[in-house]
């Protein structure tokens, strides 16, 4: 009699202790989240799971090969238009340069990487990328696409990194309005928009400003374009300006990137 | 053996969740097939065995991801084990499914907003109505699509697939 009802105990009580147990691992694993055993489980984790996803990731790339051509016919013929004009301002910025003597801004050391992966969980915004450590990559270097900036590299396995993007509430970058020089920090306001923080009301914000990465994070490579002014707002009460600003990067339809590796970062301009 | 399959199918939707399921995602809403899964799982295993997948799924979701580690634990584990408790005592059939997927999904997805979103910031609403609602309506569309399907593992109160 007592073996039964020990064994309807246990029968019950069961599915508690196993959800005692996860609800308490899983508490210990978000106050342990950025130690360095943490992160090589997550790298370890992240290599065995790219294997499986890189194949996948080409579905989409061979879906969009229709489309990505006739755009790329499009690109090629407004970009031979361009270099004309480029050509004629290369030659005539040279001239200056020389002229004035300006010290030559280094050229950026980028490395290009395929998305293979991207947002695991709701609300979490990163990518999962098809390069890591054996191509140089490290923590914290900038990741940005022929638009403009994306964000940074969270975490680099060998042959695989994880990306947060500046749509994540944990990311922010120090940027630059272009225009005015004011410095301030992006913040994600949710959707795809970002808000500029720390800029005093006094400065003229004026709405279509580009908005570049001004270096001072030490992180993001300065002079990188991250996006346009589209709403400021001064309240009286309130020392600085409420600054919103479009992204020129689609976060939703990225599908290769570059990260920029160490060392290259160019001066300010 | 059945054991293994079962795993490497796990494995699947979550390479699937990273990859594939951005295709049909609408105005960056997308489903969450991991959801479905656990909450099938846990359905057919039980609330122990719904917790088990639902922490180790999550687990890979939050190495995956570049976000707080244990979120995604918690919250599928949660959703394990509320899943399961639905289906125990009786045979599992499609209604126990959709009331435990729109449980699970409300209360994970909950959990997701309030770790993910800056709400605090911008008021809870926007991404309410843009991102938390709109997600687990998805969720439970492609849930409902799946289990009227010949795919589904649940049939007129039998057990398939244990």
């Amino acid at each position: 009699m007592a073996g039964i009802l020990d064994r309807i105990r246990l029968e019950v009580l069961e599915p508690w202790i196993a959800l005692g147990l996860a609800v308490m691992l899983s508490l210990l694993l978000m106050a342990t989240s950025e130690t360095p055993t943490m992160d090589s489980a997550r790298v370890h984790l992240t290599g065995v799971v790219q294997i499986f996803a890189r194949p996948l990731s080409l579905v989409p790339t061979i879906l969009s090969l229709r489309s990505e051509s006739n755009r790329l016919r499009e690109e090629n013929a407004r970009l031979k238009i361009e270099v004309v004009t480029a050509q004629e301002s290369l030659s005539e910025n040279d001239r200056l340069r020389r002229m004035l003597d300006f010290r030559t801004r280094s050229n950026l050391s980028l490395q290009a990487a395929k998305v293979i992966g991207k947002d695991p969980l709701p609300g979490v915004r990163s990518l999962l990328i098809g390069a890591g450590s054996a191509s140089g990559l490290r923590k914290n270097l900038a990741v940005i696409s022929d638009r403009g900036l994306i964000g940074k590299v969270a975490r680099a396995g060998s042959h695989s990194a994880i990306v947060q993007l500046l749509t994540d509430r944990n990311v922010g970058a120090a940027v630059r309005l272009a225009n005015c020089r004011a410095d301030g920090i992006t913040s994600w306001s949710g959707g795809s928009r970002l808000m500029i923080e720390g800029v005093v009301s006094s400065e003229p914000v004026k709405l279509g400003e580009e908005v570049i990465t001004s270096s001072l994070d030490g992180v993001f490579p300065a002079g990188i374009l991250v996006g346009q002014v589209i709403r400021t707002q001064r309240a009286e009460e309130n020392l600085f300006l409420e600054i919103e600003i479009e992204p020129e990067v689609n976060f939703s339809a990225i599908e290769e990137v570059f990260v920029v590796r160490e060392g290259a970062y160019p001066l300010l301009p | 053996m059945i054991r293994l399959i079962n795993l490497l199918i796990g494995l699947l939707v979550v390479v699937l969740q990273i990859t594939l399921v951005n295709l049909v995602a609408i105005f960056n809403v997308k489903p969450d097939l991991v959801i479905i899964f656990v909450v099938a799982r846990a359905l057919l295993d039980g609330a122990t065995g719904g917790v088990l997948w639902g922490f180790g799924l999550g687990l890979l979701l939050d190495a995956l991801s570049g976000g707080l580690m244990g979120l995604g634990s918690l919250a599928y584990s949660l959703a394990g084990f509320i899943s399961g408790r639905i289906g125990a005592d009786k045979i599992p059939g499609q209604p126990h499914f959709f009331v435990a997927l729109l449980l699970s999904s409300i209360l994970a997805h909950g959990l997701f907003l309030y770790f993910g979103q800056p709400w605090k910031e911008i008021g809870l609403l926007s991404p309410l109505l843009k991102q938390y609602l709109p997600g687990v309506l998805y969720t439970l569309i492609l849930g409902f699509i799946w289990i009227i399907s010949p795919f589904a593992p649940f049939r007129e109160g039998k057990r398939r697939g244990r």
